[in-house]
């Protein structure tokens, strides 16, 4: 295995040092990382790279594909048949539910139509399936099926059956990526269901649980409190459930609580999730530019 | 050069393997990394595509270069979904690692050579880990430290696999 095989036989060039060399790949690769992590400008050179890896990704898919289809297969006709009973039932009950819903909002327009209130808008919304989540144990992320072409906008809501699971962060051409809630560079406006207090929640990086810094030591607080979207920076919509408080510690030294809460939606729990798209033309933000305020802006919307 | 080492004096007078079969071999290393992985199977998931560029930087350092292992990181960097440059970082430091530890690798058996390799695998691992640290992201689990060892047992049956993969000098018996 001497190098002679190989080369033709060159007695007095020499290449660079491997250390010499190892060094301006590394640096090469600090720069990557400061451009990507900090001005966010390789994504030309990401999107390249994606469909360099697609043949990959298939062949990737294979495993679990076939365990899909052997499933599929050998899948017990009473488990489906209960199964099926079951979902039914549930089915049943909601569309009760969603029939008294409806007339709910009717009525409810009409009195803000009285008492000239904005209606909050409603979110049109798609079934998306999951991929896979991000295959790295820093980030909290998600596989989509269903990008670009799907209509699939950046920014939009992601929810469970559960409760809120993360936004929309970056689209590709046939699938998109969800940033979960406990990531740690999502803050969600929440409120505190028990006492309407509103508050800012933060994932905490670790898998199903995220923090709320900014509540004062002072104000009511209790594990077991649920969390639901406060709707305020007009992005989630009102009233969707987050996490449940799970531990409350106050110290004389700090003027704020600590506050861990347990996300309740899971990513194991659900094959499908919901992807709301935010209203593109929020009806009043013409009417009355003024009043609008924080509560409507959409982030596609916010660049001029 | 090197020194001749026991158990490496037969396949180094041998011919190098093909560019292509190497090519195919990290490849197939990103497949395994693209698998749907989650939960502690993610934070176990062993890095084989590091355990190759260990490999064939001891046994083909002339068919392997920097550039060839600095387009690896970033397309395994695309699989994690993450920051582009973190893996091109480790795998260049690893990379240089494993051409300045090579003559001490090449001279060992291959169980004292498993201990070299779980070191390189390790300082892969901390420079992920320190990139990540710095970037603001929270350290995982601390059985991900569990990782660089599961890569290294790999290099128990490794070696004896990919010594068998085909060489540019070898015919097809069938021709």
């Amino acid at each position: 295995m001497s190098p002679l095989e190989t080369r033709p036989l060159d007695l007095f060039s020499r290449s660079a040092s491997p250390w010499f060399r190892g060094m301006v790949y590394a640096l090469l690769a600090l720069a990557c990382i400061a451009t990507d992590a900090h001005f966010h400008r390789l994504e030309m050179l990401r999107q390249a790279l994606e469909v360099m890896t697609v043949p990959i990704q298939e062949a990737a898919e294979i495993p679990s594909l076939t365990k899909q289809v052997m499933e599929r297969h050998f899948d017990s006709l009473s488990r489906l048949q209960e199964e099926n009973t079951t979902l039914r039932r549930q089915l049943l009950l909601q569309t009760g539910q969603a029939q008294q819903a409806t007339l709910l909002l009717r009525d409810l327009n009409q009195m803000r139509g009285l008492l000239q209130l904005q209606s909050s808008p409603l979110f049109p919304a798609r079934v998306s399936a999951i991929i896979s989540s991000a295959r790295n144990p820093f980030v909290q992320k998600l596989l989509l099926e269903g990008g670009e072409s799907q209509q699939i906008h950046l920014g939009s809501p992601v929810l469970t059956e559960q409760g809120l699971l993360g936004q929309i962060t970056r689209v590709y051409p046939l699938y998109s990526e969800v940033t979960l809630v406990s990531n740690r560079n999502l803050t969600i406006p929440v409120e505190i269901e028990r006492t309407a207090l509103r508050t800012l929640a933060v994932g905490s990086g670790h898998q199903g649980e995220m923090t709320l810094p900014y509540v004062p030591s002072g104000s009511d607080v209790r594990p077991g409190d649920f969390l639901l979207t406060s709707g305020i920076d007009g992005l989630y919509p009102r009233g969707l459930t987050v996490a449940t408080v799970t531990q409350v510690n106050r110290s004389k030294s700090s003027a704020f609580a600590d506050i861990t809460a347990r996300l309740n939606a899971g990513v194991d729990s659900a094959p499908f999730v919901l992807v709301m798209t935010p209203s593109p033309a929020a009806p009043l933000m013409e009417e009355s530019p003024a009043e609008t305020g924080s509560s409507h802006p959409v982030p596609t919307h916010k660049k001029p | 050069m090197d020194p001749i080492a026991p158990n490496q004096a037969g396949p180094a007078l041998r011919a190098p393997h093909s560019l292509r079969w190497i090519l195919f071999s990290f490849t197939l290393s990103l497949v395994f990394l693209f698998f749907p992985w989650h939960g502690t199977g993610l934070l176990l998931r062993p890095d084989v595509t590091a355990l190759l560029v260990v490999y064939w930087g001891v046994f083909e350092p002339v068919l392997v270069g920097n550039g060839t292992i600095f387009v690896l990181g970033l397309l395994s960097d695309t699989a994690s979904s993450h920051v582009l440059g973190v893996h091109a970082l480790s795998y260049s430091l690893l990379f240089t690692l494993v051409q300045y530890y090579r003559p001490r690798i090449l001279s060992f058996y291959r169980l004292n050579q498993m201990l070299h390799v779980l070191m390189l695998l390790m300082v892969t691992q901390l420079t992920d880990g320190v990139v990540e640290w710095v970037l603001g992201y929270a350290w995982p689990d601390w059985i991900w430290w569990l990782q660089p060892a599961i890569g290294a047992l790999g290099w128990l049956f490794l070696p004896s696999l990919l010594e068998r993969s085909p060489r540019s000098g070898d015919t097809p018996k069938s021709l």
